[in-house]
């Protein structure tokens, strides 16, 4: 994978790799010892825990080990995946269907066993009409047949890229079980908390509030798996709880960066003690200034390119994200290779350049020594989000604009800026989830509704970057369709309908005697089936 | 007792017009709010689109008009329905009776713990007013009051949990231990001693001020001057007359005290993880939850008027002078 | 003896009377000792207290001036703690007074209301009205003085009632002032200091309110408050506590101040009416 971080990340990181890779090998993952109950730090409680409808890292978080995918990420398997609930998939020359081998003698936790017809019900009951995700990659879906119990042949209505379908199948696919569902309302079905999976571990207690506890699945496909025998979400809302509580050894893992960015440096120090940042590499959050072009002032280039070179990405980088982080340079990160292209323009951290552009723009500064007001919104959802805001508003301020910090909680937040569009500029997190058709590209499309999180809500309208996405989502050739990106890229960098500052992933702070942590790119929110305690 | 059952008629009767008034006015401010419970709810899941949003609505009722909203809501407390918690996906009420034990743990290990100490040191305080001992015990009892409880909360965890390792950080038992009975009951109080000792001596200041002053209220007045004059001990006249007589305003202060502690517990149950009442109000609020939040104002409001109300009724009978007819609102 | 060398006398007094003009100094001088916005990035971040002249208190997480920050926080903090507190003395005043004065139905509608808002946790009324507002100055003061006057308004009212029965009242109503005149020049400044004497326990614990607040993250982002600075610094309060230190300790001691000076406050009003 390519890491293109900071000097100081890498020097962090480098002994952590040797540490976890050697950790990682096969042999070891085999040999690791089995049973012990793990215990890790949750610091929400989702409301819906079913990952078929709700596909987010929250509810991953607990629901993967329970409920699986068709596909894993995976650091060394092709195209990036390892088979989970499929053994095989292939594409259809006109993009019109994909088939998958479904593997066999897996069974529900319920001691039925797991057909295709749980997947063909998944994917038309579920994941297209109810999943946020899954609307929009099977958008297209009209059918799934079932040949024999171990084949699902995904049909489209319009040429879907086997290369989205691929990318997508971590996050979109969570089967669920048709005998569970079917004939009920799904989005009222308790099964939506009281999981039923195929996963290695089974759900066997919720303590609102206090905890989650997941036991082990015996009958689970993975041979010799899982290596644990209970894995125990303890809920600790306050940030500083997580870090007090592994080092008081009352639990063992803390992931997400529940210990604060601030205090890794000091508790990587504390004898038994692990900060590992691999295992995130498919989780990508992505810092970006969201700018609402109805503001007459930020309709005008000139202004959008002067904000871009006002904004020190090299502090926020070393000083916000602690290193533990790196500079964006568009809407594509760098470590998603596929179809990260470095070939944008560049934006300078450059003060005079952004003042001789305002100028420029016809906004002197006033007597004040400010040129213009504006208000905004950092998104509450991130420590680093909010100290972000408070940076904008003084990197903003060198460069003669005056920002009013707007600090909402989550609620009030997603409706001014998404619904009533009552923001100038926002700071936003949103995910690159491994290809960018999925939650990339809705970011600078035009003609969404408003009401919708995490999409353009700032009345951008560029026919050409439109076009370049409604091509890119039907072209079936992965290269051409990677190239349609490349110029996606350049596009939105050149015009700046945001403007994407630094991307980073998450730390994972264990105790030593916590095997095999972080041994795929989606490792926090995929199912442990070979996590293993020391004795 | 004829008086004592006569004046809890009487404030049950002059407490619903107060509730009504606490409804209507959160009520109007939830309605205000920007943002609902599914705008919450849309970013836990990442966003969704805009039919997604219609449906969402409609199901959780918020479709629907103010007034009509209203008119449910009183028609369904008057069957003691508080609703339907959006952001849990449960009723209200249960959620509520689920988390309210672990509060009233919190709070009323507070308030014994505050009473207790604050009324001692405040008689040894009173007992030799101006002297020495009563300058530091007030002087001091301050500086914990004015000491943020949430900081408190976050040091007393470094020192006795992390460094020192005595007692638990956070939570209120010892997760999925399976322990029964009285290990339970002492594992429970381990985890309580760290934040009931971060809400108990926020407002031990205020027991200690209360009796302080009353002592040396009461030690000039003439029953004491006329036991002084009698040559009784010192130590004697504190504990048999003087204290005695300070007691009765640090028993109103009990009451007027328990909605200042419901309110630090929220901050309390938020920095050491208790899932209780406070941090439910937080949640609550955080995910725009509002039959929740109004079912959480409602009961602590109806769990005020009842504390004071006990209050009024023990003050009652340790204070024959005080008829029932002047213990008003 | 004027009122102030009274207060001066008790050692209380005194010395909550120099913490408070010290606050006051500090609050005024903040912007000429360190102009522009505290929030500035003055430094590299996280540079110790004591190591560099410039910035003798060292700087935060973002690298912003501790000293600066202190020093403005006063501005902040006494504002909201002086502004809630005022609020709510006025509103309580006015009500307490209306009651007490119009007495029958007007007076059991309004204790009703004044007894709907002290049942009500006022941290959890607060906690309500920012988080639905919106966290800004002017609405943290309000949600704060919302949960703080019914206290003042019970005491005006019982205040009102005694003194309406005095001679100087029936005087007035016998040369025949208006009710309105009446009640606002002779009971209301009659009734109205041992109400104030309330003003400083009001102004501790909205100081101490906007603390919590901002520890919820629910403080306005635009200022620097105490409270958001201990609120920020706990991140770091292992590797730097000084941070969550350093504004704690001026809380403590504001609060100290405020209520030194209230005691002795309370005691020459109190000395004061007992004079004949």
């Amino acid at each position: 994978m390519d890491h293109a971080v900071s000097r100081r990340f890498v020097l962090q990181s480098t002994a952590l790799l040797l540490a976890s890779t050697a950790l990682s090998s096969k042999a070891l993952a085999q040999d690791a010892p089995a049973g012990g109950r793990l215990v890790v730090a949750a610091d929400s409680e989702p409301k819906s825990l079913n990952p078929a409808i709700v596909a987010s890292n929250g509810v991953f978080f607990i629901a993967s080990k329970v409920i699986e995918p068709l596909a894993e990420a995976s650091f060394d398997g092709e195209n990036g995946l390892a088979p989970r609930l499929a053994t095989h998939w292939e594409g259809s020359e006109d993009g019109l269907s994909v088939t998958f081998k479904l593997r066999e003698g897996v069974k529900w936790h319920d001691g039925k066993p797991f057909t295709s017809a749980d997947v063909a019900f998944s994917a038309l009951q579920i994941w297209k009409p109810l999943q946020n995700l899954g609307r929009i990659v099977f958008a297209n879906l009209e059918t799934v047949e079932t040949p024999d119990d171990h084949t699902a042949i995904f049909r489209f209505s319009k040429p879907t890229p086997l290369q989205l379908v691929r990318n997508a199948l971590p996050a979109v696919t969570s089967v669920v079980a048709k005998h569970i569902f079917d004939g009920t309302d799904i989005a009222k079905n308790p099964a939506n908390n009281q999981l039923v999976g195929t996963g290695p571990f089974k759900l066997a207690e919720y303590k609102p509030g206090e905890y989650y506890r997941l036991e082990r699945n015996p009958d689970y496909w993975g041979e010799g798996q899982p290596k644990l025998n209970e894995v125990i979400y303890r809920v600790l809302p306050d940030r500083a709880a997580a870090g007090s509580a592994l080092e008081a050894e009352e639990i063992q893992l803390a992931a997400f960066s529940a210990v604060p960015l601030a205090d890794l440096d000091r508790i990587s120090k504390v004898p038994g003690i692990k900060v590992v940042t691999k295992g995130y590499e498919a989780l990508t959050y992505q810092l970006v200034v969201e700018i609402n072009h109805r503001r007459k002032e930020l309709a005008d280039l000139k202004v959008r390119r002067a904000i871009a070179h006002a904004i020190d990405k090299k502090f926020v980088v070393d000083t916000i994200f602690l290193g533990y982080a790196t500079a964006s340079t568009g809407p594509v990160p760098k470590n998603a290779p596929e179809f990260y292209s470095a070939d944008v323009p560049a934006y300078d951290f450059d003060v005079e350049k952004a003042n001789a552009l305002l100028d420029e723009a016809g906004y002197p500064r006033g007597a004040d020594g400010t040129r213009f007001a504006l208000k905004l919104l950092p998104a509450p959802y991130f420590n680093e989000t909010r100290q972000f805001g408070d940076y904008l508003r003084q990197a903003l301020a060198a460069v003669g604009i005056d920002a009013e910090l707007v600090n909402n909680d989550a609620a009030a937040h997603q409706k001014a800026v998404y619904t009533d569009h009552a923001f100038d500029l926002a700071v936003a997190p949103p995910v690159f989830r491994g290809d960018p058709a999925i939650s990339t590209t809705i970011l600078v499309q035009s003609g969404i509704p408003a009401g919708v999180g995490f999409s353009n809500q700032g009345g951008y309208a560029s026919a050409e970057i439109d076009g370049v996405i409604a091509t890119a989502a039907q072209t079936i050739d992965a290269k051409a369709r990677t190239l349609l990106y490349n110029d996606f890229q350049r596009l939105v960098v050149e015009d700046l309908p945001l403007i994407n500052v630094a991307e980073w992933g998450f730390i994972t702070v264990a105790r030593d005697t916590v095997l095999n942590v972080a041994n795929n790119p989606r490792w926090a929110v995929s199912n442990w089936a070979d996590t293993a305690l020391q004795a | 007792m004829k008086r004592a059952m006569l004046l809890l008629r009487r404030r049950a009767i002059s407490s619903i017009p107060v509730l009504l008034i606490v409804i209507v006015f959160t009520f109007l401010l939830l309605e205000s709010a920007s943002g609902d419970a599914v705008d919450a709810y849309l970013v836990s899941i990442g966003g969704g689109d805009a039919a997604l949003v219609q449906s969402l609505r409609q199901s959780y009722g918020l479709d629907q008009g103010m007034a009509t909203r209203l008119w449910l809501y009183f028609s369904a407390l008057l069957r003691f329905d508080l609703g339907w918690s959006v952001a849990f996906d449960r009723p209200v009420l249960g959620l509520i009776l689920e988390r309210l034990p672990n509060t009233l743990l919190l709070m009323g290990s507070a308030t014994a713990l505050s009473f207790c100490l604050g009324s001692l040191l405040g008689i040894v305080a009173g007992a030799r007013p101006d002297s020495f001992r009563d300058r530091f015990l007030s002087i001091g009892s301050l500086l914990l009051y004015a000491i943020p409880g949430f900081w408190l909360g976050l040091v007393l965890v470094i020192v006795f949990a992390v460094n020192l390792r005595w007692l638990p950080t956070s939570g209120i038992e010892t997760i999925a231990s399976g322990k029964q009975g009285l290990a339970r009951a002492m594992d429970i109080g381990k985890h309580l001693i760290l934040p009931v000792s971060a809400l108990g001596f926020i407002y031990l200041a205020l027991f200690l001020r209360v009796m302080r002053a009353g002592m040396v209220e009461t030690w000039r007045m003439d029953f004491v001057l006329f036991a002084r004059s009698k040559g009784l001990s010192r130590l004697r006249i504190v504990l048999r007359h003087v204290a005695r007589n300070a007691l009765l305003p640090l028993v109103t202060v009990l009451g007027l005290q328990s909605a200042a502690m419901l309110g630090g517990s929220v901050v309390i149950e938020s920095v050491f993880a208790i899932p209780g009442f406070g941090r439910l109000a937080q949640e609550a609020v955080n995910g725009r939850d509002a039959p929740l939040l109004m079912g959480i104002i409602i009961v602590s409001a109806v769990s005020v008027i009842f504390v004071n109300l006990v209050v009024d009724i023990a003050y009652a009978f340790l204070d024959p002078r005080v008829g029932a007819s002047e213990a008003g609102a | 003896m004027s009122f102030f060398t009274r207060l001066l006398r008790s050692p209380e007094g005194a010395f909550g009377m120099i913490i408070l003009a010290a606050l006051v100094l500090v609050a005024l001088l903040a912007p000429i000792l360190f102009p522009g916005d505290p929030l500035r990035i003055a430094g590299p971040a996280l540079l110790p207290p004591f190591s560099d002249p410039a910035l003798p208190l060292g700087t935060d997480r973002l690298g912003r001036d501790v000293l600066a920050g202190l020093m403005h926080g006063a501005r902040t903090s006494l504002t909201v703690g002086i502004a809630a507190a005022l609020m709510a003395i006025v509103l309580g005043a006015l009500v307490g007074t209306a009651a007490g004065f119009a007495g029958g139905l007007i007076d059991e509608a309004l204790m009703r209301v004044v007894d709907a808002f002290q049942i009500v946790p006022s941290f959890l009324l607060a906690l309500a009205i920012v988080s639905v507002v919106g966290p800004s100055l002017p609405v943290v003061i309000a949600a704060i003085a919302l949960g703080a006057w019914a206290d003042p308004a019970r005491l005006t009212r019982a205040q009102v009632l005694s003194i309406r029965e005095r001679d100087y009242v029936a005087a007035a109503e016998v040369i025949g002032m208006h009710p309105l005149e009446i009640a606002l020049k002779q009971v209301l400044p009659n009734a109205l200091p041992p109400v104030l004497a309330l003003t400083s326990v009001i102004v501790a614990a909205a100081i101490l309110t906007e603390a919590a607040l901002s520890f919820l993250g629910l403080g306005d982002p635009n200022v620097v408050t105490w409270g958001s600075m201990i609120a920020e610094g706990r991140n770091v309060i292992r590797s730097a506590a000084f941070l969550s230190i350093a504004p704690g300790l001026a809380l403590v001691v504001t609060v100290i101040g405020v209520y030194l000076f209230s005691e002795a406050l309370s005691r020459v009003i109190a000395g004061g009416r007992a004079r004949p």
